[in-house]
């Protein structure tokens, strides 16, 4: 039944959409919508989706969806430039742990603020290989580049990072 | 001269600048090489600002282990399998529909026409239906497929030009006859003659649309 076959690639997938969604977004409830709009793509395109390549498939219409969704955006008013809404960023995570010191706290808060502020592609690399944790040959097939081209990219997106963690400390 | 740096210092000194970015860029992806660590190391205890980069890119690989994980929030899960289901009734919908149409097109009109058909079919006499021979079905298929294939030709075949009415040729003509009066008034005004290959020439496509009543009495209004 193709009802139940989407409900097992949806429980397996879904948390994936949605981080990914969360962290490139940058906004807990657009991410939602994104992640709904994937999610029903899935299931409109379930009979051409194979099972073993679904989460390639998902991660590439995911970033895309993202990708379109911000472009449809031209007043991003709030979101990149005042950084996240305050509930992703509080309500939407564990805490710091116990051994995180109050500095890696502090990183990680602005870390999330920078990532938000990157551009594209440097933004989903970055969301793919730092949070999604994909190889980068799989970074490559969602992104349909080259896997020269996508380390580039990554090296250069982790400098474009600390340049802006480092103008927040300076700042601070 | 203590304050001068040489110059084959300083580029030596940015070119271990760059190889320490550049190690520092990889941070995240694996553990650093002892080959790496040795050389971020040594540079690091010579150059403060690499030192800081250092410790920033440590913090930034370590950040985003720490990056959690996010949950599908169930509003979402349950308003995308709702929609799903909707989805799903609808097309099963739709398909029944199909299926009976299909159905009856196959097992009710077309199997009523060949029967119908058969029946047209000159056999034994009447009463004799049942005991029909073999072939008249047979017959009455190639017959229903010849029915088919005329009205497809029927319905394909490329439609003739319209053919015009007689108010239509005649209005045609009432047309001509102003557009040469008018020319031949500019050619007695003028005096300069209309010539005769040059009306030819725009009455051929007339001719060719209305036939030849038009073009001789359109010729002779030029002339």
């Amino acid at each position: 039944m193709m009802l139940d076959r989407f409900r097992e690639l949806m429980e397996e997938h879904q948390g994936r959409v949605f981080t990914f969604a969360c962290y490139y977004l940058g906004n807990r409830e657009e991410a939602e919508d994104v992640t709904q709009e994937v999610l029903l793509r899935l299931w409109r395109h379930l009979d051409k989706v194979e099972t073993e390549t679904a989460g390639a498939w998902l991660a590439r219409v995911t970033r895309n969806a993202c990708y379109d969704h911000l472009r449809s955006q031209r007043s991003r008013r709030k979101l990149f430039t005042e950084g996240l809404n305050e509930e992703m960023s509080t309500a939407s995570d564990p805490g710091p742990r116990p051994d995180a010191g109050l500095v890696t706290w502090d990183v990680a808060r602005h870390l999330k603020r920078a990532l938000a502020e990157l551009d594209e592609p440097y933004r989903s690399i970055v969301v793919l290989r730092e949070v999604r944790e994909l190889k980068y040959e799989e970074i490559s097939e969602v992104m349909e580049i080259p896997l020269n081209t996508v380390k580039t990219y990554l090296h250069r997106a982790r400098r474009k990072l600390r340049e802006k963690l480092r103008e927040v400390h300076c700042h601070a | 001269m203590p304050d001068t740096v040489k110059p084959d210092t300083l580029t030596s000194h940015r070119t271990d600048c760059e190889r320490a970015l550049a190690i520092l860029d990889t941070l995240g992806d694996a553990p650093l090489a002892d080959a790496e660590e040795s050389l971020l190391t040594a540079h690091a205890a010579t150059c403060a600002a690499c030192a800081a980069e250092w410790a920033l890119a440590a913090e930034m690989a370590r950040a985003f282990l720490e990056l959690p994980g996010l949950e599908c929030p169930p509003a979402v899960t349950r308003a995308v399998l709702r929609e799903a289901q909707r989805e799903a009734e609808r097309e099963a919908q739709r398909e029944a529909e199909r299926r009976e149409v299909a159905g009856l097109a196959a097992s009710g009109w077309g199997r009523r026409l060949v029967r119908y058909l058969t029946e047209l079919l000159p056999g034994p006499g009447p009463g004799a239906r049942p005991s029909a021979p073999a072939w008249r079905p047979l017959v009455a298929g190639a017959l229903l497929v010849a029915l088919t294939a005329v009205g497809l030709y029927y319905q394909t075949r490329p439609t003739p030009p319209p053919a015009f009415t007689a108010a239509e040729v005649a209005r045609a003509q009432d047309d001509l006859e102003r557009v040469f009066s008018y020319l031949g008034k500019i050619g007695a005004d003028t005096g300069v003659a209309l010539r005769e290959e040059v009306v030819d020439h725009v009455l051929q496509p007339t001719r060719r649309a209305f036939g030849s009543p038009v073009a001789t009495r359109a010729s002779q209004e030029g002339d």
